[in-house]
């Protein structure tokens, strides 16, 4: 599951993310509800007519065929937030084991590190 | 009269974070796709350190009595290719993969996990460079890639056990697979969760892409694995250090113990260094026929079923060591049984084909090469699996020339179906057709002069992991005919490495969709935006993309999907 952390990093007030796509998913209307024919646009650019019938309501409900989807509210959806803090934390690892095989000091500065990234990811605010 | 004096204050610049200069954007990324291409690139990468290796193999060995490596660093170097190649070019390269496609082929803006994913990638590479590094120690592993104990027993003289590999080089070794293991239970609960929980809106289970569905088992299947893997390789590091007797006969522990914890894990991992190709090469052959999968609900749940039984065959490594006749029984129908699913696939793979405007662009050839030669590793694979049999060929040349077709034939051709059919939507750019075309017929002849010869050499009695060999033993022509072999694939990735490069600086412009492909992330630009789509998709059949550009004849429309 999406942790509040990583939600908050999609968060809507944010401009879209993965909440903003469940948001899409709870808020899409029935295909063919209004009526209006579909255009989508691909994100290169292209524009598309998915054509002028109606689908049947029974049809879709038949097939388990989804609402069709509604454009994001979100301008430029937020991408998740950047961390070096995953990176600390492999090398803290590696040290350690490195310390293992060489030398202890190599292990403590890999063991005080751990804690160091264990705490600064933790913590991270965004 | 009053005055004023105008001070002049400096304009307010801001200053450039560290995760926005070039270098910081790399080590902080949370982006699936660049973290993907990292992957990708670190896999690489050790595939040429693991050719390098396989290299000095087979130049040891393509003379009688050679004399090119020692027997120590022979040992090393046999041990450090298999390590290599399994647990950081393969494995890594299909998350990698995985991680690029994965969140576009749903319909999703990245993996569920981002930050988890990141520190997956980068424990792949601290864990590989801590691997490596035992060159620089002079204590590289050398116990092979399994690391039989008690062969690999008792690091520290004088704790109660008998010497067997006294330095530190399997500590290197237990060490380097554990650190690997943390990143494929990082990179498998992430996939799952993602895969499970952001698939855009209408894209079912039974809609999901076969590589989608393939990645999804290969996850379960490494969750399920490694932790056996990690029991073994912690017991072994309590036996070398501190005096505990798990797998030493002479203190009463059990030396099979290590076999039955390494194979639990060692088959199903055979499993998961396939199942993927077998999900690439279920998204491309259709593409290239023009036609959609054939029994896409057969190709998926024999996938689930080969994962399942993956999980029972495990003692089929361990027929000579002497297990009793009802074992023996159970493991070679469970392994005969396996072929059933899989050739499940095959038989959809070549209906699908079957009445299809082929087209034979590289990733298509790629992908038709997987399939000839894993069919002949499957089916070698099968012969293996009958114990009469496997008593006379075990651990010899001809258990080499299967997890070759298998391995190389399989997974490597996929891996590279992929890189070819993938890499237009990664840079924007096609790879060279000539130079793709010329690689992959090196490599097909490469393939089969380097392994098909050790069915042969296997058969008149060449052991594997053999330093040299005496001249009258029949066997030099066929070993000096591998080593052509191997340096023939050589040329081939060679011709890749050349391909990729100019490609990427001057390569064809591909647009969005230079395939005509089927799928969601062919939908994105060439490469695709930070945040991958910025409507999410909605589904209504198998190929999304494909009803959205013929809307007439849309899947959907004309079945129920």
């Amino acid at each position: 599951m999406i942790n509040e952390e990583e939600q908050k990093d999609r968060s809507p007030t944010q401009d879209g993310g993965l909440q903003g796509q469940e948001e899409e998913k709870r808020e899409s209307g029935n295909p063919g509800s209004t009526g209006v024919p579909q255009q989508l646009q691909s994100e290169s650019g292209e524009t598309m007519q998915v054509g002028e019938e109606k689908p049947q309501p029974e049809t879709a409900e038949k097939t388990g065929d989804p609402p069709q989807g509604r454009p994001s509210r979100a301008r430029v959806p937020h991408s998740p937030h950047p961390s070096l803090w995953p990176f600390v934390l492999a090398l803290a690892i590696a040290l350690v084991c490195l310390g293992v095989v060489t030398h202890p000091a190599v292990l403590v500065v890999g063991a005080l590190l751990i804690v160091v990234a264990a705490v600064g990811w933790g913590l991270e605010r965004y | 009269m009053a005055t004023s004096t105008i001070v002049e204050r400096p304009a307010l610049v801001r200053q450039k974070r560290f995760s926005e200069t070039y270098i910081g954007q790399w080590l902080t990324t949370t982006d699936h796709k660049k973290i993907g291409i990292m992957y990708m690139v670190t896999a690489f990468f050790f595939f040429v350190v693991g050719g390098l290796e396989a290299l000095l193999i087979r130049t040891q060995l393509a003379l009688p009595d050679g004399k090119v490596l020692d027997p120590q660093t022979y040992n090393e170097i046999f041990t450090m290719h298999g390590t290599t190649m399994i647990f950081l070019f393969v494995m890594p390269m299909f998350t990698g993969l995985g991680n690029y496609v994965v969140p576009l082929m749903i319909g999703a803006r990245d993996m569920a996990f981002p930050r988890l994913n990141a520190f997956g990638y980068w424990i792949v590479l601290f864990g590989g460079l801590f691997l490596q590094s035992s060159f620089l120690f002079h204590a590289a592993p050398d116990g092979g890639w399994f690391a039989y104990a008690p062969l690999t027993e008792c690091g520290v003289q004088g704790v109660n056990c008998i010497p067997a590999t006294p330095s530190i080089n399997m500590d290197f070794w237990a060490l380097g697979v554990l650190l690997l293991g943390i990143s494929s239970i990082a990179g498998a609960l992430n996939f799952v969760v993602t895969i499970f929980k952001l698939r855009a809106p209408g894209m079912t289970i039974n809609r999901m892409p076969l590589f989608v569905w393939m990645t999804l088992v290969t996850s379960f299947l490494l969750l399920f694995a490694l932790p056996s893997l990690t029991a073994a390789s912690g017991l072994l590091l309590l036996d070398r250090h501190l005096g505990t007797h798990f797998y030493q006969a002479a203190f009463n522990g059990d030396p099979l113990l290590w076999q039955h914890l390494f194979w639990s894990f060692g088959h199903p991992e055979v499993y998961i260094l396939i199942l993927p190709a077998f999900g690439i090469v279920s998204e491309v052959l259709p593409v290239f026929s023009r036609k959609p999968i054939f029994g896409y609900t057969f190709v998926a749940w024999s996938g689930v079923a080969i994962g399942f039984l993956s999980f029972t065959v495990w003692a089929h490594h361990m027929f000579a060591v002497g297990l009793p006749v009802v074992a023996q029984a159970f493991f070679a129908t469970s392994t005969t049984l396996i072929a059933i699913p899989t050739a499940v696939k095959i038989f959809n793979w070549l209906a699908t084909l079957y009445g299809g405007k082929l087209s034979f662009k590289t990733p298509m050839l790629f992908a038709l090469g997987f399939v000839a030669m894993f069919l002949i590793g499957g089916l070698n694979g099968v012969a293996l699996a009958i114990v009469p049999f496997d008593y006379q060929v075990t651990d010899s040349y001809f258990v080499i020339a299967h997890l070759h077709y298998v391995l190389f034939g399989g997974a490597v051709f996929a891996i590279f179906a992929a890189i070819f059919y993938w890499f237009p939507k990664m840079t924007g750019r096609l790879l060279n057709e000539r130079l793709g075309q010329i690689q992959f017929w090196l490599m097909l002849i490469g393939v089969n002069v380097t392994f098909f010869p050790m069915h042969i050499l296997g058969l008149l009695g060449m052991p594997r992991r053999i330093y040299t060999y005496a001249p009258d033993l029949g066997w030099n022509e066929l070993n000096l005919l591998e080593t052509v072999g191997a340096f023939i694939i050589a040329a081939a990735i060679l011709v890749f490495l050349f391909n990729f490069v100019t490609s990427l600086r001057q390569g064809q412009p591909a647009g969005s969709d230079p395939w005509d492909a089927f799928t969601l992330e062919w939908d994105t630009a060439s490469p695709p935006e930070p945040y991958n789509f910025k409507t999410i998709p909605v589904v209504r059949s198998r190929r999304p993309f494909y009803d959205k550009k013929n809307p007439e004849t849309a899947d959907w429309k004309v079945a129920v999907h």
